[in-house]
């Protein structure tokens, strides 16, 4: 087997000394740059651009995908511990994570989201040695119209999953389209609901919402709390390991997600958060007990955790096989390769298979290191929670700003950070779940843009959007997601009318 | 508890707004200084009006990393990313920085474009030229079993059939990818070009070509050269005057050759703050004449595949002034501008 | 009327203001001119019917069943500190980039414990504002390069 002698060949490379320190060190800078909120694996990749400069290219590609995956593993911790994602792909951690935290269970949240990134990144990592290929010429297969109904998909499946009322659902994704309307349309250049404010022209970023609504409206809400009591500082600390019931209740959907996460991971412009939400309500619609996600189940973090973690291994796929960046995070990684005399391209496989199979052997060796050095320094990490309330509710607010400001250093963010704040605070008192809102707004642009490009490419026929075996596929997935909640409801109200209370 | 509040509120006004009077005097004392005997002193601010990774960043950041190994400037130059609007954000924040003469930023056709499209009022007389460094080209690809085998094939098809070929690129409409296929269509003596349809992707138009989604992929050169020299995507035609690089690149024919008379270039250059102090200007010309001969920029060029294409801020004034109106001739074809 | 109506109300009146910012919208010169409204007309309408039909649920549903026995939030004891924290962010937005990261942070740090830990705890207060501007400064612009504004005089 030429692929098994070529790994082979790249653990020898991954495994020098030197090697091992640099996907050590960048594992280790990438947790911490994962953490910090606003900064996120782009961030910290660019970070290291002016280090690259004097390594040779094996090292530099080990390090910075060492920081990629490790800002996925370090990603959900504030996420988990402080209800503040560090970036778009560790949103999905808030939704279980945080109210494990809030339970008393934070060490084992934070054990299950290293063992899952572990799993995923592993699982992944075989299945680029085995399918990199295949898998890249199938995302080619993905043009606008797939795209759009893949945005759909996830869009309708997470509004339909809302608890309690699904009308609030859909009107939370509305909303949140409405948002990514905002800015230059780029199909035809005209400039959209920027009320002439130029910051708004590239629209509005999506981690300036997330920031907004998930740390900022926790903290708003925490003012009650205080006032009524109602906190509570831990202050024993268990092991950060989980039981083997939480292994048994995570196993199947960590198992589940990662294929999954790799895939998504694997198509340009999709990508880690749509990996990890896809996930999610992937498990949600599978799991017996619906209702315990968002309420603390294990289950719910473990999956988007794990999927995360595979996507971020498969957007590199697109960039070593093609060329192509499949995230913002792989298009500086691709500018690196420029600046240290590298082509990204198909080439590259057979130019320099040493640097390619030194960076996927790296891979295994980055994410069992990741695992090792996580689970003590979560240990650490976990102690913030001794902090009292009234001191760390102010932190998370000034982390919330300047995360929010490292995004593209622009002051209207505070603004925008404040307005989406008390949005998100007010839907909060009417009942209307931010979460579909979140990824709309995430997905929105795309999804619009995707539109037109097929409309534009068809001249203007809806037949494209069912011209392909993938497109009919998603549209049935489409239709599964919204007809399945409301068809089980009714099921359910039968056998409750049927048996006696 | 209420008069506490009062109290804290106006007591961090009060503290905020002195400090601030304070810190805008310090700002203009030290931008207007009139004699500056040692420059530059200090930490120098390079800005990338771009994203960390794009073309802007690479260009400033390789800079940066020539002038310090050539020894030619030692101050540190730490880079900073403004992104924005296509660069009109940091635009305007440089026009609350008039005068100053730390502050050196990259720039390349949107500068002008931006304020075509009506994105910003702001544009290239806004900022002070230093110099234009390096030039990238156009390239125009397909898929490797496109019909299409030639510019001339490409522009016929449109001809016939304007809707028949689905024009790729990177940027939003009315910008880069777009006018550079437009400048060749015009021409190619096609005529209603804004029946033309280019669909603009955000990052993976090379895929969609690749998949067969659109017809031809509008870009730049280094970003499908490995795709090139693969064989899986075929060049059709680069914009410059004459034939860049080596290999396969090399043999990739010009549109002027193919008898279209057009060219396309995607300079680079470097300017500093509008109303930059004159002893900043000149040290600039002079360091950036020193710097493109150094052995580092010429390595610097050739991994980049990047052109040489110096030009004293004179000449790069005078050169800005006739590519704006090439840019608003074919806005104005395609009805971008009124 | 109904307090429960409230939140379906603002959505119509949203989705109206959108719609009709829709088609004031300029036409696209380039391909087909509606074309940038075709999206945006779809969300405007479906606000506008999602909200009816969220109107309509509310008033068929009993008073007793809907959110009645809650104080409304802005009689909350909290919400005057939320107004509060948007008024100390404004004020540390518009002083943000003269005075610098590391002052203007500390100022609004400072401010908001004060609103949560009180005036009495100003020693710990004044501890944990320095500390953490600090070090986020040291960490974001010397560590990571990560570009934060430098306070004047002291110029870090």
């Amino acid at each position: 087997m030429d692929t098994l002698q070529f790994l082979f060949d790249g653990f020898l490379v991954a495994l020098t000394p030197m090697n091992l320190m640099w996907v050590t060190l960048g594992g280790f800078l990438g947790t911490i740059i994962g953490m910090l909120p606003g900064l996120g694996p782009a961030t910290g990749v660019a970070v290291l651009l002016p280090l690259t400069f004097s390594m040779g290219p094996t090292a530099a590609l080990i390090t910075m995908g060492g920081v990629y995956y490790g800002a996925m593993f370090g990603g959900s911790r504030a996420s988990i511990l402080i209800n503040t994602p560090g970036d778009g792909a560790a949103v999905a951690a808030t939704f279980d994570g945080y109210p494990m935290t809030l339970q008393g269970r934070a060490e084992s949240a934070l054990a299950i989201s290293a063992i899952a990134s572990f799993i995923g990144g592993i699982f992944a990592t075989f299945c680029m040695v085995a399918i990199a290929i295949p898998v890249a010429r199938f995302a080619l297969k993905f043009g606008p119209a797939e795209y759009f109904m893949l945005f759909l998909f996830a869009l309708s499946a997470t509004a339909s999953m809302t608890e309690g009322n699904r009308l609030r659902g859909f009107l939370a994704t509305i909303l949140g389209l409405m948002i990514s309307t905002i800015g230059i349309d780029g199909q035809s250049g005209v400039v959209r609901f920027t009320f002439g404010v130029l910051e708004l022209q590239s629209g509005i970023d999506f981690l300036i919402v997330i920031i907004a609504v998930y740390a900022l409206g926790e903290v708003f809400k925490s003012f009650n709390n205080i006032h009524t009591g109602k906190t509570n500082v831990q202050k024993k600390f268990g092991k950060i390991w989980i039981t083997r019931e939480e292994w048994r209740k995570s196993v199947w959907p960590i198992l589940r997600s990662a294929p999954l996460g790799f895939f998504v991971g694997a198509l340009p412009g999709a990508g880690g958060t749509m990996a990890s939400l896809m996930s999610y309500n992937n498990e949600k619609q599978l799991s017996k007990h619906p209702e315990e996600f968002g309420e603390g189940a294990i289950e719910g973090l473990a999956a988007p955790e794990s999927a995360n973690n595979a996507a971020s291994v498969g957007a590199m796929i697109p960039m070593l096989t093609l060329g192509i960046p499949g995230s913002g995070t792989t298009a500086v990684m691709m500018g690196a390769l420029l600046l240290l005399g590298l082509q990204p391209g198909p080439m590259l496989f057979q130019q320099q298979p040493l640097i390619i199979w030194g960076l996927i052997a790296s891979m295994f060796i980055g994410n069992i290191i990741l695992a090792v050095m996580n689970i003590p320094l979560a240990g650490l990490l976990v102690r913030v929670l001794s902090v009292p309330p009234k001191i760390l509710y102010p932190i998370v607010l000034g982390l919330s700003f300047v995360g929010a400001y490292a995004i593209s250093y622009s002051i209207m963010d505070f603004y925008l950070l404040i307005i989406f704040g008390l949005a998100g605070f007010l839907m909060s008192k009417a009942k209307i779940p931010s979460t579909p809102m979140i990824l709309a707004v995430i997905v929105g642009n795309n999804m619009e843009q995707s539109f037109r490009r097929a409309y534009k490419i068809s001249d203007g026929s809806l037949g494209i959007f069912v011209g392909s075996p993938i497109c009919i596929i998603l549209i049935a997935l489409t239709v599964i997601s919204i007809a399945y909640p409301v068809f089980k409801g009714i099921v359910d109200k039968k056998k409750k009318s049927s048996s006696p209370a | 508890m209420r008069k506490e509040k009062v109290f804290a509120l106006l007591l961090s006004l009060i503290f905020a707004l002195t400090l601030g009077l304070t810190a805008e005097g310090q700002g203009d004392a030290s931008g207007n200084g009139k004699a500056a005997p040692a420059y530059p002193k200090g930490v120098l601010d390079f800005v990338a009006p771009g994203g960390a990774g794009g073309g802007w960043d690479l260009t400033i950041r390789t800079t940066a990393k020539v002038l310090k190994d050539s020894k030619l400037v030692t101050v540190p130059m730490p880079v900073r990313n403004n992104p924005g609007a296509g660069g009109s954000v940091n635009l305007a924040s440089l026009q609350e920085k008039k005068g100053s003469d730390k502050i050196i930023c990259v720039y390349s056709p949107p500068l002008i474009l931006t304020k075509l499209a009506g994105t910003t009022d702001l544009g290239y007389t806004d900022v002070t030229p230093l110099a234009r460094l390096i030039a990238d080209y156009a390239v125009f690809v397909v898929a490797a079993d496109s019909p299409y085998n030639s510019m001339a094939d490409v522009m016929d098809a449109l001809k016939k059939d304007i809707k028949s070929v689905k024009i790729g690129g990177i940027s939003s409409a009315g910008s880069m990818d777009h006018i550079q296929f437009l400048m060749m269509a015009k021409a190619a003596g096609i005529k209603n070009l804004n029946q033309i349809d280019y669909v603009s992707f955000d990052d993976s138009a090379a895929a969609q070509v690749l998949g067969g989604h659109i017809d031809l992929f509008s870009t730049g050169l280094s970003e499908v050269l490995g795709l090139i020299e693969s064989g899986d995507l075929k060049a059709l035609g680069q914009t410059a005057d004459h034939r860049v690089g080596e290999g396969v690149v090399g043999e990739i024919p010009t549109c002027v050759e193919q008898g279209i008379d057009a060219t396309f270039v995607n300079w680079r250059g470097l300017f500093g703050a509008p109303e930059m102090p004159d002893y900043a200007v000149t040290y600039w010309r002079e360091t950036l004449a020193k710097m493109v001969e150094t052995p580092e920029w010429k390595a610097a060029c050739k991994t980049n595949g990047w052109d040489d294409a110096y030009m004293d801020a004179p000449e790069f004034g005078t050169f800005l002034g006739q590519v704006d109106k090439e840019y608003t001739d074919i806005l104005k074809d395609i009805g971008l501008i009124k | 009327m109904k307090s429960s109506i409230v939140p379906s109300l603002l959505f119509l009146l949203l989705g109206l203001i959108y719609t009709t910012a829709t088609l004031l919208l300029p036409e696209a010169s380039v391909g087909r001119p509606f074309e940038p409204k075709i999206f945006p007309l779809t969300l405007g309408i479906a606000m506008i019917l999602l909200s009816l039909g969220l109107m309509a649920r509310e008033l068929k549903t009993e008073e007793g069943e809907s959110s009645s026995e809650n104080v409304p939030f802005y009689k909350e004891a909290g919400f005057s500190k939320i107004l509060l924290t948007c008024l100390f962010s404004l004020v540390y937005a518009l002083v943000f980039d003269k005075l610098g990261y590391v002052l203007s942070t500390m100022l609004f740090l400072e401010a908001e414990l004060l609103i949560f830990n009180g005036k009495e705890n100003w020693k710990i207060n004044t501890i944990v504002s320095l500390a953490f501007s600090l070090f986020i400064y040291i960490v974001f612009s010397k560590l990571l390069g990560v570009y934060l504004p430098m306070t004047p005089v002291i110029w870090i």
